[in-house]
């Protein structure tokens, strides 16, 4: 744990600013980061400490290339050499910026990979909505934890 | 208690195997209903959900475009669960559970441009189970009253059988063996009691035989003697010499009296000898500290004895005992033999075996008395022993006590010459 501490305190300091600057909390931040279950084809949450008295932008831009290596079994659900291009922050949206390897993701899979980014940043209580750029061009938008259903919606009583 | 336990969990499985059956038999049924529906609204028949149903209908992104239920709608919201991405990889799978006493089911088939997701709950399911239920609680019941009566009859017919044993066990007299019916335990006690009763009768019989026999040996001598002494009381101006002959009539009587005492006094101890302190017994030593005591006997009797001793024959016993059997063996043969006759006595060894045989050429015994010599008291000529030989019959019972102690063997067989042959066999024991 010690050591994915200082990986991702490495990732901080060579990723870019966003146009807003915003402190998020003294503590270390408890955090679950969503792969890819490479026997079910489902999420599922890894536990990470992100560093106290981070910038947003950074910590967002830090939990998004967490996303894109393999964890062990689990998998990133982003296609093979996608790169996260920009990051930016702005009145509670996150704007996301991928290499154009994103495009490869349709369907579920593309849900999937939604779903992986809106709950990994769901971690953070001031990011309400995002949306995802491919090279420019809004390819997603508005994608929030809350318009995720993951329990099988049932009949009223 | 073995059959309570049994019992209880007969009732268990009574209970719970239908329901558990009857479960997954209807979830199968429902199982297979709601993936039909599913194709039916998936293949664009309806989308009308029924009572008791929810209907939702989502673009291949997964992304609610028609949700059934108004108040609750999940339209625009991603309904991300595993059975989307089941119909995605085209292995679409119904599940049939019951949930909180209701059996819910659900299912996600691919359509055109989509997927179709339904929800249904059955309560009419659990009426089913609960109707079951009720019916295996009634047999239950039935069977638990069947089983209380069972084991009331059970216990009474027990306790009927065990009076019978006890009845046959405390009654003062032998009324002849106890009969129990059936093929159980309480038969087999019945049985054991039965052999144990005739054992004890058997026993009491000897016992009584025993000591019948036992006052008519003492008895004799005792009258002879009361005979004696009367005729030189009443005898008036009797003489020395004639005194002195009834003397020594008395005091042979008095030497036959001891001897039976002695000779009984034996058998109680061989009886009661529960371990024998046994050691390595060499046989040449006994047997001729034996042929020096009787040699003169012989003599008298003019009986002559042919010996053959080997050397190193031994076996385990105590040199006592080994004395009591090779003297009363040769003494018999000597006793009950003729003028000019003939007493071998061998002691060898074989691979294994002490042997000693005594044989010789006299009256001989009776085949059909072979069995019943060795009996206490027993004579094969009472009137002829008592009167000339001075036998008690007491001999070869303490031979063949003394063999058995040893763990040896005793065969009696009719002699070649017309006499008796008795050999006696023991386990050897290494050296001394």
């Amino acid at each position: 744990m010690k050591r994915l501490f200082f990986a991702v305190l490495g990732v901080l300091i060579f990723t870019s600013c966003g146009t807003e600057e915003s402190k998020v909390s003294d503590e270390p931040q408890h955090m679950q980061v969503y792969y890819l279950n490479a026997s079910t084809n489902m999420l599922l949450a890894e536990e990470y400490d992100m560093p106290p008295k981070e910038n947003i932008v950074n910590l967002i831009s830090s939990t998004i290339e967490l996303m894109m290596e393999d964890k062990g079994e689990l998998k990133s659900v982003f296609p093979e050499n996608t790169k996260l291009l920009d990051t930016r922050f702005e009145q509670g949206t996150a704007s996301l910026e991928f290499s154009k390897e994103y495009l490869a993701l349709e369907g579920f899979d593309k849900t999937t990979a939604e779903c992986a980014i809106a709950m990994s940043l769901a971690n953070f209580w001031n990011v309400d909505s995002i949306d995802i750029y491919v090279e420019g061009k809004l390819v997603a938008t508005g994608l929030s934890n809350d318009n995720i259903v993951t329990e099988m919606p049932k009949v009223q009583e | 208690m073995l059959s309570l336990c049994i019992f209880a969990i007969v009732l268990c499985l009574v209970n719970t195997v239908p329901v558990v059956v009857l479960r997954g038999s209807l979830c199968q049924k429902a199982e297979k209903e709601i993936s039909t529906r599913a194709e039916q609204i998936a293949a664009g028949s309806t989308a009308e959900a029924l009572d008791s149903e929810r209907i939702i209908l989502l673009d291949n992104e997964a992304r609610v475009t028609y949700d059934s239920d108004t108040e609750d709608s999940m339209v625009g919201k991603v309904l991300y669960i595993p059975a989307v991405r089941k119909a995605h990889s085209k292995a679409p799978e119904a599940q049939a559970q019951f949930a909180e006493e209701i059996m819910i089911s659900h299912t996600v088939v691919p359509r055109d441009g989509g997927y179709v997701y339904i929800f249904s709950r059955d309560k009419e399911a659990e009426i089913t189970v609960d109707k079951l239920k009720e019916t295996l609680w009634f047999v239950s019941l039935a069977l638990g009253i069947l089983f209380v009566f069972a084991m009331i009859i059970g216990a009474y017919h027990i306790k009927k059988r065990i009076k019978v044993l006890i009845s046959g066990v405390s009654a003062r007299e032998y009324t002849g063996p106890i009969t129990v019916s059936g093929n159980d335990e309480i038969a087999e006690l019945a049985e054991m009691l039965n052999k144990l009763s005739a054992q004890m009768i058997e026993t009491e019989e000897l016992r009584r035989t025993f000591v019948s026999d036992a006052s008519h040996e003492l008895r004799t001598p005792l009258s002879s003697i009361q005979l004696l002494v009367d005729s030189i009381v009443q005898t008036e101006n009797i003489d020395v010499a004639t005194t002195k002959e009834f003397m020594a009539d008395i005091s042979e009587q008095i030497e036959r009296l001891t001897r039976i005492a002695e000779r009984l006094l034996i058998l109680t101890n061989l009886d009661g000898a529960k371990i024998l302190a046994l050691e390595p017994v060499d046989m040449k030593k006994v047997a001729t500290s034996v042929i020096s005591t009787l040699e003169q006997t012989a003599h008298e009797a003019k009986v002559e004895l042919v010996c053959n001793f080997a050397e190193d024959v031994i076996f385990r016993g105590t040199p006592d005992g080994a004395y009591q059997i090779i003297f009363n063996l040769v003494e018999n043969a000597i006793k009950y033999n003729r003028p000019g006759g003939v007493v071998r006595v061998y002691i060898y060894k074989n691979d294994d075996e002490c042997l000693l045989i005594v044989d010789d050429n006299g009256i001989g015994i009776p085949e059909e008395d072979f069995e019943l010599i060795f009996e206490r008291f027993y004579r094969v000529d009472k009137a002829r022993s008592r009167k000339d030989k001075g036998g008690n019959g007491l001999g070869l019972a303490i031979v063949k006590k003394n063999v058995e102690n040893y763990n040896g063997k005793i065969k009696v067989e009719p002699s070649v010459d017309g006499g008796t042959r008795f050999t006696v066999t023991f386990p050897q024991e290494g050296t001394l």
